[in-house]
């Protein structure tokens, strides 16, 4: 009997909704219709919202439209307004507060443009406190809030991971058959060329240049999916 | 020697520049020139190096003619060179290219060509050749018009290449519409590389002209979202498809592994890639190779009368341990562009501490740190 897999839960930042956004797939299986990404999120996972991140996109939707054709964009807002699950959490600000004194003492809070992802760390760490989620992933593409505090905060609370959207895109590619092979390379592909998705990791790593480390971003994404699809076919569906 | 010949960045006086060493290499380039030169068929060829294995030094290299090999009994006229660098950014990406390789080429040459033709098929001949070639009358009459006597409507056509017309253009001109979009505007330049392989600026020419289009950096692709890089490589893929004679595309793609050649459809698109017909993959150097190399690029800038042995100011043993301690310190592949950077560093410190020969002991004391001599 085949059984509905458990879904993953999942607190999802605005750089990361509009990444994955922008990512169109063509390719479909026979006889299904081509998927996007974004839909993946909302099909495959418990997505939840906090208020923060949903003025944020709503605010940065605004401004992009105007100049492009965002229509994934706007499909994504309906459907976080729709099937986005909200945090209901009510420590946000006294969390914020003490932990992020640790990290970032001598930054002012009000000062900071990361309001976006420290909320999403205090309320996956509340979340988890008061066992409203057993764990959950934080998926955020934003590199500098990345060092400057989120890997701390991996680190000393136990509520779950933090993942950019291409750590997303493996996941899935790795619990989900109806993820094809080529599909993940496409969104792989995809999401590596956005400039918005920082690549200083390999710069730090030794690539001179941005298309260097472009080039070894992709590298380990796609080494990650083929060591996944060298286990899948093992494996019966 | 005259000066320190070792540079970081590739020389771009085609007249000017040597090939040293890569012997492999250059071989590979040489058969696949003969088989352009010998063939009416257009040829779409992949260079693949590491960073820095000297793609951008072929393009600039073989874009002089003299340094094409020569073909037995043929006076083939001499190639048009043009080297464009994959634009960085991907929206307008073909556009960007487009307008890249006309100015490359430069307006007022495929114009002199144009006229060229008027004059020898007649203005009504050459306008229905321009029509068939583009399958479009107003894009056939746009090119026709590039070489009109009348200076002010050879301009205002020229400037159609670039920008929409008005109503009063298009009545001038008489055309119904303007270049329009990405097919458009490779059709002219299919159409413009053909009027450049057949005419001269005042003749027809006894022999077809080859056109050879280098592509730098290819591998900048990657920078492109597949809304940006698949309409870029099938513009290309386009061009390559309606230009069936004498067009040669040289594609420049580093890569950091050559397992990333696996991926290349993922950077530069299926498309394209399935047009590729021959791959020259530069071969990372033996310290022998690269001993060879070093010895030729310093033959070139040495004195008159000059004997103090074929590498000078190093010794052989000195620049053997220079290249064996870099590639152990470093972990990186010999390519002419480390070597460069090495030797440049090397010779530099050497005549700052008045030194008159590199030896052994000079090279210890080098510090590596990353790919640089500290």
């Amino acid at each position: 009997m085949s059984q509905m897999p458990n879904k993953l839960n999942i607190l999802i930042d605005t750089n990361s909704l509009f990444h994955l956004s922008e990512v169109d797939i063509k390719e479909a299986p026979k006889g299904k219709r081509s998927k996007k990404p974004a839909s993946w999120l909302w099909d495959y996972c418990n997505v939840y919202i906090c208020k923060t991140i949903r003025k944020e996109y709503e605010r940065n939707l605004n401004k992009i439209v105007k100049n492009s054709d965002r229509t994934n964009a706007k499909e994504t807002f309906r459907k976080l307004k729709e099937r986005g699950k909200k945090t209901s959490t009510k420590f946000t600000t006294q969390i914020e507060k003490k932990i992020m004194s640790a990290y970032m003492p001598e930054e002012k809070l009000s000062d900071s443009d990361d309001q976006g992802e420290r909320h999403l760390v205090c309320e996956a760490i509340e979340m988890v406190y008061f066992n409203k989620l057993p764990n959950c992933v934080i998926v955020s593409d934003d590199y500098s809030a990345l060092t400057k505090f989120m890997a701390n905060a991996e680190a000393d609370y136990p509520f779950g991971r933090i993942w950019n959207v291409l750590d997303f895109v493996v996941y899935l590619y790795f619990v989900r058959r109806e993820v094809t092979h080529s599909q993940a390379q496409i969104a792989i592909r995809d999401l590596v060329a956005l400039s918005s998705i920082s690549a200083k990791k390999y710069k730090k790593q030794g690539c001179q240049t941005e298309v260097e480390a472009r080039r070894a971003m992709l590298d380990e994404y796609f080494a990650k999916i083929d060591n996944i699809k060298q286990v899948r076919d093992l494996l019966p569906r | 020697m005259t000066h320190n010949p070792f540079s970081l960045m590739p020389g771009q006086a085609p007249g000017k520049l040597i090939w040293a060493g890569l012997g492999k290499t250059k071989k590979k380039f040489d058969e696949t020139f003969r088989e352009i030169l010998a063939s009416e068929a257009s040829k779409l060829v992949l260079n693949a190096s590491r960073w820095g294995g000297g793609k951008t030094h072929s393009a600039n290299y073989f874009s002089s003619p003299d340094n094409l090999p020569k073909i037995d009994g043929r006076t083939a006229p001499p190639p048009i060179s043009c080297i464009i660098v994959t634009p960085k950014e991907g929206a307008d990406a073909a556009y960007e290219f487009y307008k890249k390789v006309l100015e490359s080429i430069s307006i007022e040459k495929i114009a002199a060509s144009i006229k060229s033709m008027r004059s020898i098929l007649s203005d009504t001949e050459a306008l229905k050749s321009l029509n068939d070639w583009a399958g479009s009358s107003d894009i056939g009459r746009i090119l026709w018009l590039l070489g009109d006597d009348d200076v002010e409507m050879a301009f205002s056509a020229s400037e159609l290449l670039f920008n929409k017309p008005t109503a009063t253009v298009r009545k001038k001109l008489k055309i119904r519409r303007g270049v329009e979009d990405t097919t458009d505007r490779f059709k002219i330049l299919s159409v413009a590389f053909k009027i450049l392989s057949e005419y001269d600026e005042n003749s027809t020419l006894a022999q077809t002209r080859k056109v050879f289009l280098w592509i730098d950096e290819v591998e900048s692709l990657i920078l492109y979202t597949s809304k940006q890089y698949v309409p870029f490589s099938q513009a290309l893929r386009e061009l390559i498809d309606m230009s069936k004679k004498n067009l040669a595309i040289f594609m420049n793609f580093s890569f950091t592994d050559l397992d990333d050649l696996r991926t290349l459809e993922f950077i530069i698109g299926g498309a394209l890639k399935d047009r590729i017909n021959t791959r020259i993959i530069f071969d990372e150097l033996t310290i022998q190779e690269a001993k060879e190399y070093t010895k030729e690029v310093m033959k070139n800038s040495r004195v008159e009368g000059f004997n103090k042995g074929d590498f000078y100011p190093f010794t052989d043993g000195s620049l053997t341990q220079l290249l064996e301690t870099g590639m152990k310190k470093t972990k990186l592949p010999l390519t002419p562009r480390l070597i460069n950077k090495w030797c440049e560093v090397v010779i530099n410190k050497a005549a700052s501490n008045s030194k008159t020969e590199i030896d052994d002991s000079f090279i210890f004391t080098l510090r590596f740190i990353g790919d640089e001599i500290m």
